[in-house]
C-alpha cells in the first residue's frame, strides 16, 4: 500500500465512530500482510489505546501459544532449552508454508471473530492445529540446511507444538508465579513432569526451563518438582535442574555485570537488578553467595552515592506551576528508585553504613528546608516530608511535618 | 502464593449506609479505599478488607488505626482532619480528600488535581447559587439576574449579588443575610448533583456516566474470559448495574426537587435533615466508584494478565448499595448465591512484601485521576 493511500486511510479512520473503528482494525489485523497496514495501525494507535480493541486470534497467535513460555530475546541471558524470539517469524513462515493445503485457510475462516485471549478457542483450533504444525516445523527441520543450534532449536519448538494440546491447558492452570504450591497443582505440575518425561532430555530441559523461569525464586521449586516424580525419574532431571539454575545465577551475573560496569545506569535499574540478586540469595543462599556479595557491594556503593545527589539537589522553587510539579515527581520518582535500591541493598549487605546514610540525608533535606527561613513555605515542608517518608518512612516524616504544619 | 477467598455476593449487601460506611481516600495501601462509620457509641471506626487477604474485614476504631497500620503522611493527615468532621458523608470526605491534595500530601499529580477540582467546584457552586437565585427572583415576579455583570471567576462575585437577595426580602421574609447564608449551604449541595439548567456536569453526573462507561468497558471486556475472571466481571458489571438503577431515579429525583428554590428553601426549612438525605442520596450510591472507574482506565496499556488482576481489585473494592437503597426506590431485592473464587498473590505485590511505598506511588496515581 502506497504510503499516500496509507496516511489517507488512516484520516479517514479517524472520522469512523469507535464500533466500526474496531471492526477495521479487526480486519487490518488479522491481514497476513501486516507490515503494510502497520503505518496506519500506528497513526490510530493513541485512539485505539482509550478504545482496547482485543486483539484478534490469527493463525500466527495460535501458533506462538505453545512456544510463548520457552521464547527469549538475547537481553534474557543465556538458556540452552529455549526458542530465539528473533526466529519467531521464521517459524511462522515455514510451519506455514508447509501445512497440508486447505489447512491454513479452513483454520482462518474458522479463527475469524475470535480473540487472542480466548482460551476456549485457543484449545478448541489448537487441537486440530498444532499436531500438524509439529509435524510440518519437524520436516523442515530435517530438510533445510540449517546450522545445527538452529536445527536443535526448530526440532524443540516443534516437539513443544507436538505436546501442546496437553501441555498447553495444564500450564494455563499452574498460578503465575509459580510459588506455594497447593495440593492440587502439585498433581497439576506431576501430570506436566511426566509428559516431559515421555520424551527427551531437550523436552524435559525446555519444560523444567519455563517452569523455573516462571518465579523468582526457582530453588524453591525444586523439592516440588522432584518430589512430582518417581525416584528413578529424579535422576534424570536433577543434572538438567542444576543447568538451568546455573544458568539462572549466571543471567543474574550479567545482569549485575550491566550495571556495575556502566556507572551511568539509572539507580532504577540498578535497584532492579540488586533485587534480583537479592531474591536469588534468599532462595539459593549458597550458590548464590558471591553473586550476593558481589551485588552488596555494588548496591551500596550506588545507594551511597545516589542518595547524595539527591539531597545535593537545589530546593524545588516554590509554587505549583506545572513545571514546578513536574520537577517534584521528578525528585519524588528518583527518591522512590533511591529507597528501592537501599531496601534491595539491606537484604545483602549488614546495613549500617546505608542507615548512617539515610540518616544525613534527611537530616539534610530538613536542613534545606530550614535554611529557606521565612520563605518556607507550608508546601515546602510537604514536598520535604514526602520525600523523607520515601526514604525514610512515615514515621520520620511526620514527625517534621508536624512540627511545620499549620 | 494463592489465597482461597470468599467475594462478596449480593446476599452481603449492607442495610443501610450507617452500616456500609463512607469510603475514605486512604493512601496506606492496605487501607486502600476503606470506609469510615460510626460505631455503636458514635465514634468513628475503620472499616478495611482483611490484610492477610482472607475472607472478612477488620474493624478497627479510628483512635487506634496507627497501632495496626503504618500509615502514609498523607493518611495521618487525613485522620486528623476526619476526627473532626460532622456528620461522616462522602461529600465532607471529598472536602477533605481535596483540601489534603491541594497542599500536595498525596502527591504533584494529584496537588494538581485537586486545585484544579477545587477551582471548577468553586465556580459550580457560584453558578447554581445564580440559578437558584434567579428562580427566587422570578417565583417572586421579581425579574431576571443580569448576567452580564456577574464574571463567576472574579472573587467579589458573591457580592454583587446582595442587591438580589435584598430584594427578596419581603416575598421571602427573612433577611438577605440568612437568605445568602441558606443558598450558599444549598448551592454547594445542589451543585454536586446538577441544576436542570446548569451548563455543566455536575459530579454526580460525571460519576454516573464514568460507571456506566466502566459497566460497559468491562462487560465489553470479558467476552472470551472464563472461570473466576468472568465470574468477577460478572460482580462488578452487577454491582455498577445496580448503582446506576438507583441512582439514575434518585438523580433524576433530586434534580427535580431542586427545580423550585422557593419550596426546596421552605422544605429544608421544616425538614432540614431529610431534605438534605434526598438530595445527596444520589452521592451516596456512587461513592467509592470514581476510584474504581480511575483504577480500570489506568489498565487501559496493560497487559491482559495486568488487567485481570485489576479486575480482581475492582471486585473486591465494588461497592456493594444497601438495602435501604431499595426501599427508597421500591425496588425488589434479588438475592445471589455466594460465590467461592481464589486469586494468586504476586510476590513483591502484596502486603508480606514491604513494598508499600511503591505500592503507594500507584494508589496516589489513582487518586489524581478520581479526584
Amino acid at each position: 500500500m502506497a504510503d499516500k493511500d496509507g496516511d489517507c486511510l488512516a484520516d479517514r479512520l479517524q472520522l469512523v465512530d469507535d464500533k466500526k473503528l474496531r471492526d477495521v482494525v479487526r480486519v487490518l489485523e488479522s491481514t497476513r500482510e501486516r507490515g503494510a497496514v502497520e503505518p496506519i495501525l500506528a497513526a490510530l494507535r493513541p485512539r485505539l489505546r482509550r478504545l482496547r480493541p482485543e486483539r484478534p486470534l490469527t493463525l500466527q497467535r495460535l501458533l506462538t501459544v505453545p512456544l510463548e513460555a520457552a521464547l527469549v530475546t538475547g537481553r534474557d541471558g543465556a538458556w540452552s532449552f529455549v526458542v530465539d524470539r528473533s526466529r519467531l517469524g521464521e517459524l511462522h513462515e515455514v510451519t506455514l508454508a508447509r501445512l497440508a493445503p486447505g489447512l491454513a485457510a479452513a483454520l482462518e475462516k474458522a479463527l475469524l471473530g475470535r480473540l487472542a485471549h480466548e482460551t476456549e478457542a485457543i484449545l478448541e483450533h489448537g487441537r486440530s492445529f498444532w499436531p500438524a504444525a509439529a509435524e510440518a516445523l519437524a520436516a523442515t527441520a530435517a530438510d533445510e540446511a540449517l546450522p545445527e543450534r538452529l536445527v536443535v532449536e526448530q526440532r524443540r519448538a516443534a516437539d513443544l507444538l507436538a505436546t501442546a494440546s496437553e501441555l498447553v491447558p495444564l500450564l494455563a492452570r499452574l498460578p503465575r508465579p509459580l510459588q506455594f504450591l497447593e495440593d492440587g497443582e502439585k498433581e497439576l505440575l506431576a501430570d506436566i513432569l511426566a509428559l516431559a518425561l515421555g520424551g527427551s532430555d531437550d523436552r524435559c530441559g525446555t519444560v523444567l526451563t519455563l517452569l523455573l523461569r516462571s518465579t523468582k525464586r526457582p530453588a524453591a521449586l525444586v523439592d516440588d518438582l522432584l518430589a512430582a516424580v518417581e525416584p528413578v525419574d529424579r535422576n534424570r532431571l536433577r543434572p538438567l535442574i542444576d543447568r538451568i539454575l546455573a544458568e539462572h545465577r549466571a543471567t543474574l551475573d550479567s545482569l549485575l555485570d550491566d550495571v556495575a560496569d556502566r556507572p551511568e545506569a539509572p539507580v532504577a535499574q540498578v535497584a532492579e537488578a540488586v533485587e534480583r540478586v537479592a531474591e536469588a540469595v534468599d532462595d539459593e543462599a549458597a550458590a548464590a553467595a558471591e553473586l550476593g556479595r558481589r551485588a552488596g557491594v555494588v548496591a551500596e556503593t550506588r545507594y551511597l552515592a545516589a542518595i547524595q545527589d539527591l539531597t545535593a539537589m537545589r530546593p524545588l522553587p516554590a509554587g505549583d506551576t506545572a513545571a514546578v510539579l513536574a520537577g517534584v515527581r521528578d525528585r519524588e520518582t528518583m527518591a522512590r528508585a533511591v529507597a528501592k535500591l537501599g531496601r534491595a541493598a539491606g537484604r545483602l549487605v549488614r546495613g549500617e553504613a546505608i542507615e548512617r546514610a539515610t540518616g544525613d540525608a534527611v537530616n539534610a533535606l530538613v536542613d534545606s528546608v530550614r535554611d529557606l527561613a521565612g520563605e518556607a513555605t507550608p508546601e515546602a515542608h510537604v514536598r520535604i516530608a514526602r520525600l523523607i517518608e520515601i526514604l525514610a518512612g512515615s514515621d520520620r516524616a511526620w514527625a517534621h511535618l508536624s512540627q511545620h504544619r499549620t | 502464593m494463592t489465597a482461597n477467598r470468599r467475594l462478596f455476593s449480593l446476599k452481603q449487601r449492607p442495610s443501610t449506609y450507617a452500616e456500609a460506611g463512607v469510603v475514605a481516600p486512604f493512601t496506606t495501601p492496605l487501607l486502600l479505599q476503606a470506609r469510615l462509620r460510626l460505631d455503636y457509641r458514635g465514634r468513628l471506626e475503620v472499616v478495611a478488607r482483611n490484610p492477610t487477604g482472607a475472607d472478612g474485614v477488620y474493624v478497627v476504631p479510628l483512635a487506634a488505626l496507627e497501632e495496626f497500620f503504618r500509615l502514609s503522611v498523607h493518611d495521618r493527615a487525613l485522620i486528623e482532619r476526619v476526627r473532626t468532621l460532622t456528620p461522616i458523608s462522602p461529600l465532607g470526605i471529598r472536602e477533605i480528600a481535596l483540601g489534603l491534595s491541594r497542599e500536595g500530601l498525596a502527591g504533584p499529580d494529584a496537588e494538581a488535581a485537586a486545585a484544579r477540582s477545587l477551582q471548577e467546584e468553586e465556580e459550580r457552586s457560584l453558578l447554581t447559587m445564580l440559578l437558584l437565585l434567579e428562580q427566587l427572583l422570578q417565583e417572586a415576579g421579581l425579574g431576571r439576574i443580569d448576567w452580564k455583570t456577574i464574571d463567576t471567576g472574579s472573587s467579589d462575585a458573591r457580592e454583587r449579588l446582595r442587591p438580589y437577595f435584598k430584594s427578596l426580602e419581603p416575598s421571602m421574609g427573612i433577611g438577605s443575610g440568612e437568605l445568602i447564608t441558606m443558598i450558599d449551604e444549598l448551592s454547594g449541595l445542589v451543585a454536586s448533583i446538577g441544576h436542570t439548567k446548569a451548563p455543566f456536569k455536575s459530579h454526580a453526573d460525571t460519576t454516573l456516566e464514568e460507571v456506566v462507561e466502566l459497566r460497559r468497558s468491562i462487560a465489553e471486556w470479558v467476552q472470551g474470559e472464563r472461570d473466576d475472571h468472568a465470574v468477577l466481571a460478572g460482580l462488578v458489571v452487577e454491582c455498577a448495574t445496580l448503582t446506576i438503577d438507583c441512582t439514575g431515579p434518585g438523580l433524576a429525583k433530586a434534580k427535580t426537587i431542586a427545580n423550585s428554590a422557593r419550596r426546596l428553601l421552605q422544605a429544608r426549612a421544616s425538614d432540614r435533615r431529610k431534605v438534605d438525605e434526598v438530595l445527596t442520596r444520589p452521592i451516596w450510591l456512587l461513592d467509592g466508584w470514581r476510584h474504581l472507574a480511575a483504577l480500570w482506565r489506568s489498565g487501559a496499556e496493560e497487559s491482559r494478565e495486568a488487567q485481570r488482576d485489576i479486575l480482581i481489585e475492582l471486585a473486591e473494592l465494588a461497592p456493594l448499595v444497601p438495602l435501604a437503597a431499595d426501599e427508597w426506590l421500591g425496588k425488589p431485592m434479588e438475592v445471589r448465591a455466594n460465590t467461592e473464587l481464589r486469586r494468586w498473590v504476586r510476590l513483591n505485590e502484596d502486603w508480606r512484601t514491604g513494598h508499600v511505598l511503591d505500592r503507594q506511588a500507584v494508589i496516589e496515581q489513582v487518586l489524581a485521576e478520581a479526584l
